[in-house]
């Protein structure tokens, strides 16, 4: 199978909101699974389906130090949070840039597991903002959303100026 | 999202320690288990970078110097950081030069300063061609010949004229792991045989019945039944301390500085039946002694507050652990050397002075106590507790008997031995009739 490719800003399709995922069958498994693959490959510590062009509420994190202890969410939904973190976030769809982001420090959230269960989990630090990083793509959100319109202008510029010649 | 980048974390960690003054203290060393898995350390990686600067500081501040003669305004005081990383890897690291160069170029843009990333490039490669040349003329000065501050040097010297240079060599080795193994659940045998099929080869330590010193530093959560109370983290100079109150069922036993409590559970583990108080000023390493605890299965008195408040009746035994300059375990603490400076220490006496006084009201006549720090400067050690001993009529010094360090007049000081025990001091006194 041909490896995802990771869609990048300022491509519009990172701005689809995705829907929910109705039923947990082998294909979602299957592309969660190709999605780890690319996550470890780009490397990321985490990746959603919007970013391979899947409008799916999917996603899936790896934040651990020796990259073996992937996590899959479906549906994630944030319950409580509390605290606050600012931390220099970069993302796999704007390649090079890297910015300070204020997130909750730690959050609770209810997802569906890869066996289509119903869970609640709670997450603090990195595991906590990559969580939320990656629930703003499921949004049609990004990072660069949250900084000055001028930052944002100059990265968008910048980065479609090397797409253009890389194609 | 993007792993962080560890070059960047390095550099803000190390900004903590050199601009605002805060000590550096990764949650493995606290050694509680189980970890938390989602506030994780950060990579390996990144801590030998930031002990690496730390420990070969002034060396790789006189190589960046050299460099860049003029001195940058205070808003890039990153990149000066980030360039002693640079060096350091390109020092030190097992890599090509170049990758290390390359990596400390990226994380500018992770710095959010992109433009510098020329300027970096441009410093290393000076140092790659000019790197022999700056090496002999480091040797020049005593403080990066050694990589240590001329004050603390002085000190070292003036204390130990013979060892004091084998003990700045110690001192910038990284620390050997060792543990202590918990001899009421298992014994020494078994439990290296345990260690030795979870592929970690270990070796008994003559004179410190319960230590075993680990060949290759672990993480705890890889230590054999860590959780449940087996072993614990503890280095072999602090495991002379608590067999040296000999212990008797029934004891009322009081560890005046107890966080986070070696000491304090190793107590309990060489005898069970004693009534013990620990009382420690800070109530975060409090919970550690409670943690550590829970996980030994054992037992005490915790009390949180200044010891110098406590009134709470008589002891037979004291063990006085008191708060010191670390000097003794800079190797594990490499801020330490960047963090003190000369006034701290006669500060540190002070206090050390007070809190053995405070102590000695609490002992009953005929009672024990044993004061000790992880330090090797006299002033908080044998000169201190010589001023004590003169300055009263009710105390004797018992001798100190272990086949490490060397005895002194008052009490036995160790020090830091490469690939062996830390810098440590300890002294026995004996209240007595006047």
């Amino acid at each position: 199978m041909m490896p995802l490719t990771i869609l990048e800003y300022p491509d519009h399709r990172l701005r689809i909101r995705a829907k929910p995922v109705t039923t947990v069958n082998g294909n979602l498994i299957t592309l969660a699974h190709r999605m780890l693959d690319a996550m470890y490959v780009a490397p990321g510590i985490g990746l959603a389906a919007t970013q391979v062009n899947v409008h799916r509420q999917l996603l899936v994190l790896d934040v651990s130090e020796d990259r073996n202890d992937p996590l899959i969410l479906i549906n994630p939904v944030i319950t409580a949070r509390e605290g606050e973190l600012e931390t220099n976030e970069g993302c796999l769809s704007v390649p090079g840039y890297y910015e300070p982001v204020i997130r909750s420090e730690n959050i609770r959230l209810d997802a569906v597991n890869s066996d289509g269960e119903t869970f609640s989990m709670d997450a603090n630090g990195l595991l906590a903002v990559c969580i939320q990083h990656e629930i703003d793509h499921l949004k049609g959100k990004l990072f660069v959303d949250y900084l000055s319109l001028t930052k944002r202008q100059i990265i968008r510029k910048k980065l479609l100026k090397q797409q253009k010649q890389r194609d | 999202m993007t792993e962080p980048n560890e070059y960047e974390t390095a550099v803000n960690l190390l900004a903590g320690v050199l601009q605002h003054g805060k000590p550096l203290i990764f949650r493995d060393q606290r050694h509680v288990a189980p970890l938390d898995t989602q506030k994780r350390d950060p990579t390996p990686l990144c801590k030998q970078i930031c002990y690496g600067v730390l420990r070969d500081y002034y060396r790789l501040t006189f190589y960046r110097d050299s460099l860049v003669t003029r001195k940058l305004p205070s808003k890039q005081a990153d990149l000066e950081i980030l360039l002693l990383c640079g060096i350091y890897s390109i020092c030190s690291l097992k890599r090509p030069a170049h990758t290390s160069v390359n990596a400390t170029v990226q994380t500018t843009r992770h710095l959010n300063k992109a433009w510098a990333s020329g300027f970096i490039n441009g410093v290393l490669r000076n140092f790659i061609r000019r790197r022999n040349d700056l090496e002999k003329r480091a040797d020049e000065s005593t403080e990066t010949r050694w990589n240590h501050p001329e004050w603390l040097q002085k000190s070292l010297r003036c204390a130990w004229p013979e060892d004091a240079e084998n003990i700045m060599v110690a001192n910038n080795d990284p620390a050997p792991m060792t543990l202590r193994i918990n001899l009421q659940k298992t014994d020494i045998a078994r439990y290296q045989q345990q260690l030795m099929s979870s592929g970690l080869k270990s070796t008994p330590i003559a004179g410190a019945p319960s230590a075993l010193q680990l060949h290759t530093a672990v993480s705890v959560d890889r230590l054999p039944g860590f959780s449940d109370g087996f072993a614990s983290v503890q280095d072999e100079a602090s495991q002379l301390v608590a067999p040296l109150l000999s212990l008797e069922p029934g004891d009322k036993v009081l560890d005046a500085c107890a966080a986070p409590g070696g000491k304090t559970c190793h107590l309990l583990e060489i005898e069970p039946e004693i009534r013990l108080q620990a009382v420690d000023v800070d109530p975060e390493r409090i919970r550690y002694l409670d943690d550590n605890l829970r996980r030994l299965g054992l037992n005490c008195d915790t009390v949180s507050g200044n010891f110098l408040d406590y009134e709470n009746g008589l002891f037979n035994k004291i063990l006085l652990d008191v708060p010191c300059s670390a000097t003794g375990i800079i190797r594990r603490h490499p801020d330490i050397k960047l963090l003190r400076n000369s006034a701290d220490i006669d500060k540190l006496s002070d206090i050390q002075t007070e809190l053995l006084n405070h102590a000695w009201k609490h002992l009953e006549t005929g009672g024990l106590l044993i004061y000790s720090t992880c330090s090797v400067l006299p002033q908080e050690n044998e000169q201190l507790v010589y001023q004590f001993v003169q300055s009263r009529k009710d105390v004797i010094v018992l001798p100190v008997d272990s086949v490490r360090g060397n005895a002194l007049k008052s009490g036995r000081q160790l020090l830091p031995q490469l690939q062996g025990h830390d810098g440590f001091y300890m002294a026995r006194l004996r209240k007595v009739v006047p």
